[in-house]
């Protein structure tokens, strides 16, 4: 075999071999990226499972300035008193929208756990704190709509009337 | 082409298939997986939704503090004594000053609180129930769907109530009444 003729022979192997080795990288790289997709959205799925929260209840009254809810972990992994205070309540109605942060002043909310049965301050599944919103204001007559909304942007609503 | 080229081109061919198959199976292993822990997850969701806690009667007491309710549980889940802690029972009632009160009651078996809920009974159709009954001294068994629990519950001395009165109960798995 002449040695030009081998060596143009050698070339197309390599080249072939070359783009075979860049397609499979492409190929592998595109499943990668859709696995790692999907481990993300089951991620996200499993934060969004493990903390969640009810309002079981909400009272208040006319020119009252605290609203009482009692919310309850629905999810499957309990938080800690700093996730705790990373919640925020909102409260829509009477014209306006109130946005509470955890405090202790006015225009703010605290909470106490209820039933902590084994009293490691946590707020576990299953147990239900008692929220007390403060507001600046009295509250006037009418329809009011809660949130309570988790450190993970899980919420739950609930419709008050006083 | 000669047999050199041939041989390496068979030879690349050959490894990145065999990469290809190791790297599918491995794929698909991974998926199975992410897809049974979805399953897993809908299950769990699933179990939580599902029934409610329907009351059949509620009266009150002489005392105008104390109630008696008997509640169904209908298609909630056995749900074991010693999680009755947490059951929530919130009362909301008005008083002989006419406010409206709502109070979150503890559990309280032994009945010493100031204000609280007990356990009764639980029976089924009307006559003591037999499966998972529980324990006269209230250690063991479970509240099961289609049984009925009576219980007792009390607010504060300081308290009255006047007239109508409501109670909301939520299982520890947030099923609650209707």
């Amino acid at each position: 075999m002449p040695m030009g003729s081998l060596m143009t022979e050698f070339t197309l192997a390599i080249a072939a071999t070359v783009i075979a080795a860049t397609l499979a990288g492409v190929y592998f790289t595109s499943l990668n990226q859709v696995a790692d997709l999907q481990k993300l959205q089951v991620l996200g799925l499993k934060e969004q499972l493990y903390y969640r929260c009810d309002i079981i209840y909400a009272h208040s009254s006319s020119g009252s300035t605290i609203i009482k809810i009692w919310v309850k972990n629905t999810g499957f992994k309990g938080l800690s008193r700093d996730l705790i205070k990373k919640s925020e309540v909102i409260i829509l109605g009477g014209d306006r929208v109130r946005y509470l942060l955890y405090g202790g002043s006015s225009n703010s909310w605290s909470y106490k756990l209820l039933n902590d049965s084994d009293e490691d301050g946590k707020w576990d599944p299953s147990e239900t704190i008692e929220v007390e919103a403060r507001l600046s204001e009295p509250l006037a007559s009418g329809d009011y709509y809660l949130k309570f909304v988790l450190f993970n942007g899980a919420e739950s609503e609930y419709g008050l009337s006083v | 082409m000669s047999s050199l080229g041939g041989l390496i081109v068979f030879a690349a061919l050959t490894a990145a298939g065999l990469a290809l198959m190791g790297y599918m199976v491995m794929a698909m292993a991974t998926h199975n997986q992410l897809f049974v822990e979805r399953i897993e997850l809908m299950e769990e969701i699933g179990e939580r939704c599902r029934g409610y806690l329907e009351i059949e009667s509620m009266a009150k007491l002489q005392d105008n503090r104390t109630i008696e309710a008997v509640i169904k549980n209908v298609g909630a889940g056995s749900i074991s004594i010693k999680d009755f802690d947490e059951i929530d029972l919130i009362m909301i009632y008005r008083n002989s000053g006419g406010s409206v009160r709502a109070e979150w009651l503890p559990y309280d078996p032994s009945g010493d609180l100031e204000k609280g809920w007990r356990v009764l009974n639980v029976t089924y159709h009307g006559v003591d129930e037999l499966k998972n009954p529980m324990a006269a001294d209230l250690s063991s068994g479970f509240w099961d769907d289609g049984e009925s629990l009576a219980i007792r519950a009390w607010i504060g001395e300081d308290q009255d109530i006047a007239d109508e009165f409501m109670l909301i109960m939520v299982a520890p798995n947030g099923v609650r009444t209707r």
